[in-house]
């Protein structure tokens, strides 16, 4: 008799607890697992009802409850009730400790209430076993609940097995907890870095223009050759400002899950390559070569110029040295390169490279809001397109930007 | 005409436009203008001529503005510093301050000539 119990402990135990750990090492999200955590525990101990609740503090309007029920109690299936905190399982989380108790002396326990307000839509049971999670502090987080054994009633290996399981739930909740407690952190950090993003990028043309502006509007008489220079830069900080305008905008319409909307007009790439780098001209040498004959996209033309000054403007940014701006034809396709002789980019950061906020290590430094690749690589996908880049750190990068070409022009 | 006659200052930005308006405006106060385009570049001239005042960008390639006011201060340099930037964070503000370095941030550039005017005399 002792032999076998001992036998089914020690299959039973380890398959449970392995489960159990693969359960808690799979990454899933808190609720998700609670809901595994509370289907292995019923199932490998032989239970039709588990229950797993997680409390916050000893508010239990708060917690977080997961149900399982076999298909014995499927009728019960979507039983929701709230717990109060009123019934005997409080107790369990009061002082921290397993209880396990037969149907009659569950009824006969002093701290019995029955189920309340719930009593004519809750399931019936047949006998208890209960254990706490407890924290590294030593806190209560909750518990698990099981009731009505598969065959005869919950037994001392049945309660060892489930407070096991819920010592290793318990780990993994507080791991789970954390992980969200990150993310929120993370989250906030991208707000900040995202706001100080748009400040500073936003700063430089306002300054600019504003210095200038008040140059010119001042009595004291500017050459006509200077005067040209200063309408040269407001007019093309005027643009760098409309075009974070314009980032934002589509920023927010991304995030909302809108579509971008475009005009679909011919569109002459070269020229629009000879409106970037004439931007951008007076910062590096700019190389150009556009293939003769190139065929025209359809597009929008503000759209295009907009992904052109982000690759251009990036180039610029990464690099000391010449820029190189290409474009060719290729099976349907227009192809324009922006290559630079720049830091390059690490191999591991490039999957990531046009997710919203990604800057690589390599942008330390560098002013930007992370929005840049995001926009240009929707703004290309809306396109019918493609954005991709190969990179070479120390050597430099490449950017491709793949549009359709236009069809009969 | 102003109290800046005759007086150089170095200006450091690695954004043309920010500094040839940054040149501009400070010719027009009566400074004589050097122009640094990075950090290293800025430091150099610093230690190579004597400036009444300098005006350096944050983010800059090589040395950021901090780094260069603060070895210029170190090498005994001691007439007006003004770090020009975009959005600051709190920590070099700080850092700036204690360091007595004035901050102005770009969106305020109108303010530059009369910032330097104020800090200069008040030496």
């Amino acid at each position: 008799m002792l032999s076998e119990t001992a036998g089914r402990d020690l299959e039973g135990a380890l398959a449970a607890l392995s489960r159990v750990a693969s359960v808690i090492n799979s990454n899933r999200p808190l609720d998700e697992m609670l809901e595994r955590v509370t289907a292995v525990a019923a199932e490998l101990i032989g239970a039709h009802q588990g229950v797993t609740s997680l409390t916050v503090g000893d508010d239990w309007s708060q917690a977080i409850n997961t149900v399982h029920l076999s298909d014995k109690y499927a009728e019960w299936r979507d039983y929701d009730e709230q717990p109060t905190g009123a019934g005997i399982y409080s107790e369990v989380c009061a002082r921290n400790e397993p209880m396990r108790l037969r149907q009659a002396e569950l009824e006969a326990h002093p701290a019995w209430r029955a189920f309340g307000t719930a009593a004519d839509r809750h399931p019936p049971m047949r006998g208890w076993l209960a254990a706490p999670l407890v924290g590294r502090d030593g806190r209560n987080l909750g518990l698990i609940q099981l009731s009505d054994r598969f065959e005869g009633e919950f037994d001392t290996i049945d309660e060892a097995l489930l407070l096991q399981i819920a010592n290793m739930a318990a780990i993994a909740i507080e791991q789970a907890r954390l992980g969200e407690a990150l993310a929120e952190q993370q989250a906030a950090r991208f707000r900040d870095e995202l706001i100080s993003g748009i400040s500073h990028d936003m700063q430089t043309p306002m300054g600019t223009i504003l210095g200038l502006t008040g140059l010119l509007l001042d009595e004291n008489h500017t050459p006509p050759a200077e005067q040209r220079e200063m309408l040269e830069i407001v007019h093309r900080q005027t643009r760098s400002l409309r075009g974070l305008v314009q980032q934002f905008l589509d920023f927010s319409r991304l995030q909302s899950g809108r579509e971008l909307q475009l005009r679909r007009e011919p569109v002459d790439i070269g020229a629009a390559i000879d409106r970037i780098v004439e931007l951008f001209a007076h910062k590096r040498e700019m190389i150009v070569g556009v293939a003769a004959g190139l065929p025209q996209v359809t597009g929008d033309r503000d759209r295009i110029d907009q992904m052109l000054a982000n690759l251009v403007g990036n180039a610029t940014k990464y690099s000391d040295d010449a820029v190189r701006v290409t474009a060719r034809h290729e099976n349907g396709e227009v192809v324009i390169s922006v290559v630079d002789q720049g830091r390059g980019i690490d191999e591991d950061e490039l999957p990531r490279l046009f997710e919203k906020f990604q800057r690589g290590d390599t942008a330390a430094g560098v002013e930007g809001t992370g929005l840049g690749l995001y926009i240009t690589s929707a703004v290309a996908e809306a396109h019918g397109g493609q954005l991709r880049v190969h990179s070479t750190p120390g050597v430099g990068s490449r950017f491709q930007l793949r549009l359709p070409a236009r069809t009969g022009s | 005409m102003t109290v800046a006659s005759g007086r150089r200052v170095l200006v450091a930005d690695d954004e043309h436009d920010v500094r040839m308006m940054l040149a501009m405006l400070l010719r027009r106060a009566g400074w004589q203008v050097d122009e640094a385009a990075d950090g290293t570049a800025a430091l150099e001239q610093i230690n190579a001529s004597g400036y009444d005042a300098l005006v350096l960008d944050l983010r800059m390639p090589g040395l950021d503005g901090l780094e260069v006011a603060t070895a210029a201060t170190g090498a005994g340099f001691d007439a007006p510093i003004v770090l020009f930037s975009g959005y600051l964070n709190p920590d070099v503000r700080d850092a700036a301050t204690a360091a007595g370095i004035t901050t102005l941030e770009k969106v305020d550039a109108d303010q530059l000539a009369a910032t330097l005017d104020r800090l200069s005399t008040a030496r």
